[in-house]
């Protein structure tokens, strides 16, 4: 990792932890590059709703 | 990231066991010399076959004739045969090893590949104790991608000669894309973008589902707005962009006529100069002219003095004759000295010489008025006034003549000087006109729509605020809609929380993407000077990477010469790219954390860009490491030069013994 991108790294760890969360789990989805977008969308919004469910 | 050592077994046309180790710190340089057919590439491959698992390289045209393992043993054992190729590199203070294997098995003269294996590790602080991290393949790939991502090897390991990284550099159509997609495939804000583009497609989505479902009139009619109100924002953030790559243009075009005039200013004071003088010299050849004139006028007057020599004769003969007159003095002049005793012309007392007052008394005696006197003296007095009329016109013709002189010898310094002042300056009068118009016309004009360009930016920020808070209030109202259905209402909070994460991470994507657009721009500019030779940097004065991503390379005129520049030029522009783009990534560090890993370096360049890029690559980079021809390292011009730079830390020689066999042989510089 070069040191912008540990920059990049230390904005995304300011976010909420819920969401820092759901982005690099993303993040690496779209890294192993084995999941269309249109499954990525399904799997965030599938995440998001579990989320909010545990949240209440 | 920095290499330590390669250990190549069976690879390629590395019969056997070979190894080889990277200069590193001080000595960061190392040269693999080999001639064509040798196994150069061969290293090069073995290094993207460890690193990534790579068959294939990106220049390879015919892929089904590359097998990586020793043909010469596959073919003579006519057993299956494992290549090994290991791999040992620093990263970030740790000492890490990657080693590939692939065994292939020949049968009916095909080759095919039988197994295929790979092992991550550290090695622990003493560097003596090896630790397995995983021998998954799939999980190497992700280990090695957190170290040197695979996207962005290109920019780190290539073949120069195939430098194609801004090929569009020809047609200028993929130059923007190529350089965009460097700076976010090596920040990994490629990633990030999808991501942003997952998290706010989903909520379109989600919303717009949501609606559906719901069946709400109020819920859908502000459903239909916060689309509406969306593209419209939209719509205006793409004005407001484009506002903005209109001012920079503007502002480039502001400044590079600024500096047109600066750097002219010298040649505009001379040529003010040179104007008031040829307005002198205009005036000196009118004032040559009527003296000129004046002096022909003269010539009638100046007749009498062709005569002149003649009345001077006739002067003389009269003066004789007045002379031996005795009539030559008046009558009253004799009894006056005589009754005195005293001369009345020479004071002489008459009665202290005798001789004299007897003298007088004879002249006084002989004394008769002749008729002759008068004319005489007329004549006399004729010639006279001829004389003093001659002299006054030499005098007139003498000052004529010494205002032609004087007129004459102001007209040739003034052309002497001009003709100096007129070497001077180096700019044609049309090039001077230019300046002079751009400076009185073009740069007000341009000035005056920097400001109205700003003052219309002002209104779109106002108007996409106004729509911002629009749409905030539309979604808190939609928030507000009272649903029943409770699963309903977790898809309205999802819609909200994706929403929310795709701000977040385009705010990070903005900053990031300006930051890193403005750096290396700047390191662009710096590195490209460094190693460009100085007849290029003499032709190419500046270069611009536009907020779209948009390189330019703009001549001295002013204008872009992106698309004139040789392919020499176009490979030291990618050079400086590569090398900027790693600076800006390594951000605050002194020199780059990746090696630089080139094949055929040289090859289409000129001994200046060789000799810029051998002195300054070293202190750019962590690591040089170079696949050189024989061509490209002659003892008369290249090596000299790494001699005298002493930054060689290692220097291998591929020998090939025969066809299926090459040796790896360390050199000393």
């Amino acid at each position: 990792m070069n040191n912008l991108q540990a920059d990049i790294k230390a904005e995304l760890e300011k976010l909420p932890l819920a969401d820092q969360k759901i982005i690099n789990e993303l993040l690496i989805d779209i890294e192993n590059d084995d999941a269309s977008q249109r499954q990525l969308r399904e799997i965030v919004v599938q995440k998001v709703q579990q989320m909010i469910v545990s949240e209440e | 990231m920095q290499l330590e050592k390669l250990k190549i077994s069976n690879f390629r046309q590395f019969e056997g066991d070979n190894v080889l180790e990277f200069g590193y710190g001080q000595q960061n340089v190392t040269l693999i010399k080999g001639t064509n057919g040798a196994g150069k590439t061969g290293i090069f491959r073995a290094i993207m076959f460890a690193l990534y698992g790579d068959h294939y390289l990106e220049q390879d045209t015919t892929r089904e004739d590359i097998h990586l393992v020793n043909s010469k043993l596959l073919n003579s054992t006519g057993l299956p045969m494992t290549a090994t190729v290991t791999l040992y590199f620093r990263h970030n203070d740790v000492s890490y090893l990657i080693k590939r294997s692939l065994t292939e098995f020949k049968s009916d003269n095909k080759t095919s590949v039988a197994t295929e294996g790979a092992e991550f590790g550290k090695f622990l602080a003493d560097k003596q104790q090896y630790q397995k991290i995983t021998d998954n393949i799939d999980q190497v790939r992700v280990e090695v991608n957190n170290i040197l991502p695979q996207n962005i090897r290109k920019f780190f390991f290539f073949d120069a000669e195939k430098l194609d990284l801004l090929s569009g550099l020809q047609n200028g159509g993929s130059v923007a894309k190529s350089i965009k997609t460097g700076v976010f495939d090596l920040l990994q804000l490629s990633n990030l973008e999808t991501a942003s583009k997952v998290f706010n497609q989903a909520a379109r989505d989600q919303s717009k589902e949501l609606s559906n479902q719901l069946g709400d009139q109020q819920f859908k009619e502000l459903e239909d707005k916060i689309e509406t109100t969306n593209n419209d924002l939209s719509r205006l953030r793409e004005e407001k962009s484009q506002i903005i790559d209109e001012i920079e243009t503007a502002k480039k075009e502001e400044e590079l006529i600024k500096q047109q005039i600066a750097q002219n200013r010298d040649d505009r004071a001379q040529a003010e100069i040179l104007k008031n003088k040829e307005e002198t010299l205009s005036s000196e050849r009118y004032a040559l002219n009527e003296v000129i004139n004046e002096a022909i006028g003269r010539i009638d007057d100046t007749a009498i003095d062709v005569v002149l020599g003649s009345v001077d004769k006739a002067g003389i003969k009269v003066e004789n004759i007045q002379n031996q007159r005795s009539d030559k003095f008046a009558k009253a002049i004799l009894t006056e000295s005589l009754n005195n005793k005293v001369c009345a012309l020479c004071g002489n007392d008459l009665s202290a010489h005798p001789e004299n007052e007897e003298h007088i008394q004879v002249l006084l005696k002989k004394f008769q008025v002749s008729e002759i006197s008068g004319v005489l003296n007329i004549v006399s007095n004729s010639l006279m006034s001829a004389n003093s009329s001659s002299q006054g016109i030499q005098a007139a013709v003498t000052r004529n003549y010494q205002s032609i002189v004087n007129h004459e010898d102001k007209i040739n310094k003034l052309e002497h000087e001009i003709e100096q002042i007129g070497s001077q300056i180096t700019m044609s009068q049309n090039e001077l006109k230019n300046i002079t118009n751009k400076e009185q016309h073009t740069l007000p004009n341009v000035q005056s729509n920097i400001s109205t360009m700003t003052e219309k930016i002002g209104v779109k920020k106002d108007q996409i605020t106004k729509l911002e808070n629009k749409l905030q209030e539309l979604e808190a109202q939609q928030e507000q809609v009272q649903i029943k259905d409770n699963n309903l209402k977790v898809k309205r909070d999802a819609v909200a929380r994706l929403k929310r994460i795709g701000k977040e991470i385009d705010q990070i994507i903005d900053t990031y993407s300006t930051y890193s657009k403005e750096q290396l721009e700047k390191q662009m500019k710096v590195i490209f000077n460094q190693i460009i030779t100085a007849e290029d940097r003499s032709l190419i004065s500046d270069i611009k990477i536009s907020n779209n991503f948009e390189l330019s390379v703009i001549g001295k005129n002013g204008m872009s010469i992106l698309n004139d520049i040789s392919m020499g030029q176009s490979q030291m522009l990618s050079l400086a790219f590569i090398t900027a783009l790693a600076t800006v990534a390594s951000k605050g560090r002194n020199n780059v954390d990746f090696p630089l890993f080139m094949d055929t370096p040289f090859g289409r360049l000129d001994v200046e860009n060789r000799t810029n890029l051998i002195k300054n690559i070293p202190n750019m980079t962590s690591q040089w490491v170079l696949l050189v021809t024989d061509t490209e390292l002659t003892e008369g011009t290249e090596l000299p030069v790494f001699k005298q730079e002493n930054r060689v830390g290692k220097v291998y020689s591929l020998n090939k013994m025969d066809d299926g066999t090459t040796k790896i042989v360390p050199e000393e510089i």
